[in-house]
């Protein structure tokens, strides 16, 4: 803001610059992701021309896909089955003492399944892929590497940012899928050890509470915290300008951004989808 | 596509508004030529490269190729006559973590249907040229500063294009890559459509021997040699 240098601000002043700032973060984020999501569609209008741009895409969508969902998959089994474990104990045994040991999969399949278990998921790929991202990307822009990239005529939009935003959502899903099986799986397993539990019963009381409302929430939540921790990591990437001291510091930005939105996410999820059901 | 002009209107360019590199320059740059873009430290020289490949957006005025504004035809478009100018840049612009013949063949792979065996083939014909093709699995950060100025001047080649834009290409590179990066460029101009080529360097001695048309920046304006020593 060359213009504002010559005037004296205020704390308020400050905080509205501040707010601003972060809100056409928020907003050139939003166009940065919508673009890279126009330019690869465009390319299929005359998919024989463009098969060699649509090739090397998919690889890279490929190969994040195996970053962020193939190489996660023991910390996230591991850390589910704890988190699952630490949930099914106590529920179980509490339910069970009130008489009401049916209700097992009702409420894990609102506490784990809709709750947990996508923002757990999301903590782990902001931990491992956004600050990857992040800093990767902080990197290419001190190498000049996003620059060498737009000379050569590769549009960066479509090469760099939609093949980490869709590999991301697809490794979300599935990340999510598997904290779901291991947690209530592994929870099972320790629950039982301590408090006999039929395993017939346990996954028929899942069965019958699972309702498609679950489904679509937790769904829709993977989708959303994917999207706002990769594009918010690669915005946060993209915005180093010149040095190499700069990447720590919008890593660490990446990660506060990406934490906050995620849980804000999360939350409005769960209030609109128990408000509208009244539950 | 075919280069007919290349101008600048009313540019300035600055990474600091107060401090603007370039002008409010109007110039009409020489094309079929050899054009060596010199000036002295700090004149601006390296901007040329970086405004024409899209690094940088003017502060104010045009970028004129074919009487078309590039900052204001949308990248897509824009890509499109990219293709068509080798980028020579200095010191860094490789992926770090992509091989030496993958870099290479990003542009081939991303914008022609060539077959993996074609682009294999012609990249072995260029890295022959400097005696680099045992290195091509490695690495940018595990070959020397020489081995990886060559790769970011073969990289200009690739392609076959039209125009060629370098900085300082002779910088890093021994006496013999010096020499067969000349006869490089000679022997694109005869077999491979190389029209135009801008070199922003220092090294008199061997731009000479490519008989150059000097373009020189002075007072944050482009000028040619011959209005210079009028001046």
């Amino acid at each position: 803001m060359e213009q504002l240098k010559n005037y004296t601000l205020n704390k308020a002043d400050e905080l509205a610059l501040t707010l601003f700032g972060n809100l056409k973060f928020l907003s050139d984020t939003l166009l940065l992701t919508y673009l890279s999501f126009r330019h690869f569609f465009l390319l299929f209008i005359t998919p024989v021309e463009n098969r060699g741009k649509i090739i090397m895409i998919t690889k890279t969508i490929v190969i994040q896909i195996y970053f962020t969902a193939i190489q996660s998959i023991t910390l996230v089994s591991f850390i589910a089955v704890i988190t699952g474990s630490l949930t099914v104990l106590p529920i179980s045994t509490g339910l069970s003492l009130f008489g009401h040991a049916d209700l097992v999969g009702k409420i894990l399949i609102s506490v784990i399944s809709r709750e947990i278990a996508p923002l757990f998921t999301a903590f782990i790929i902001i931990a491992r892929s956004g600050t990857a991202i992040a800093s990767e990307l902080g990197n290419m822009q001190v190498n000049k590497e996003i620059d060498s990239l737009k000379s050569l005529g590769i549009d960066y939009t479509s090469f760099i940012i939609f093949p980490r935003i869709l590999g991301g959502i697809i490794s979300m899903l599935c990340l999510n899928y598997l904290f779901n099986l291991m947690s209530l799986g592994g929870g099972y397993l320790v629950s039982n050890y301590i408090h006999p539990l039929s395993f017939g019963s346990y996954v028929n009381s899942l069965a019958t509470y699972l309702m498609p409302l679950d489904i679509l929430v937790t769904v829709l939540k993977c989708i959303g915290s994917a999207f706002l921790i990769f594009s918010l990591s690669i915005s946060w990437g993209l915005s180093v300008k010149k040095s190499s001291h700069e990447v720590p510091q919008v890593t660490s930005r990446s990660v506060v951004w990406c934490l906050a939105s995620v849980m804000f996410w999360n939350l409005m999820m769960s209030l609109i989808s128990y408000v509208g059901t009244n539950a | 596509m075919k280069f007919k002009n290349l101008k600048f209107e009313n540019l300035s360019f600055g990474y600091d508004l107060n401090h603007p590199i370039l002008k409010n320059v109007s110039f009409d740059f020489p094309l079929g030529e050899t054009v060596w873009i010199r000036g002295n430290s700090s004149s601006g020289k390296a901007v040329f490269i970086r405004l024409m490949s899209g690094a940088v957006a003017p502060t104010e005025g045009r970028i004129l190729v074919n009487e078309q504004d590039i900052h204001h035809l949308g990248f897509l478009h824009y890509a499109t006559i990219l293709k068509d100018i080798g980028f020579g840049f200095d010191g860094t612009g490789l992926l770090v973590n992509q091989s030496l013949e993958v870099n290479l063949a990003l542009g081939l792979r991303y914008h022609l249907n060539w077959k993996d065996s074609d682009i294999h083939e012609w990249l072995k014909t260029l890295m022959d040229v400097f005696d680099v093709y045992k290195l091509k699995d490695q690495r940018p950060a595990f070959v020397a500063q020489s081995v990886l100025k060559v790769f970011l001047l073969l990289r200009a080649f690739v392609m076959k294009p039209e125009m060629m834009i370098f900085v300082n290409p002779f910088a890093s590179l021994d006496e013999g890559h010096r020499k067969k990066f000349i006869a490089l460029i000679s022997l694109f101009k005869e077999k491979h459509g190389l029209k135009h080529v801008f070199i922003i360097s220092d090294d008199e001695v061997h731009l000479e021997k490519l008989n150059p048309m000097q373009i020189w920046i002075e007072d944050k304006k482009f000028i040619f040699e011959k209005e210079r020593m009028s001046a």
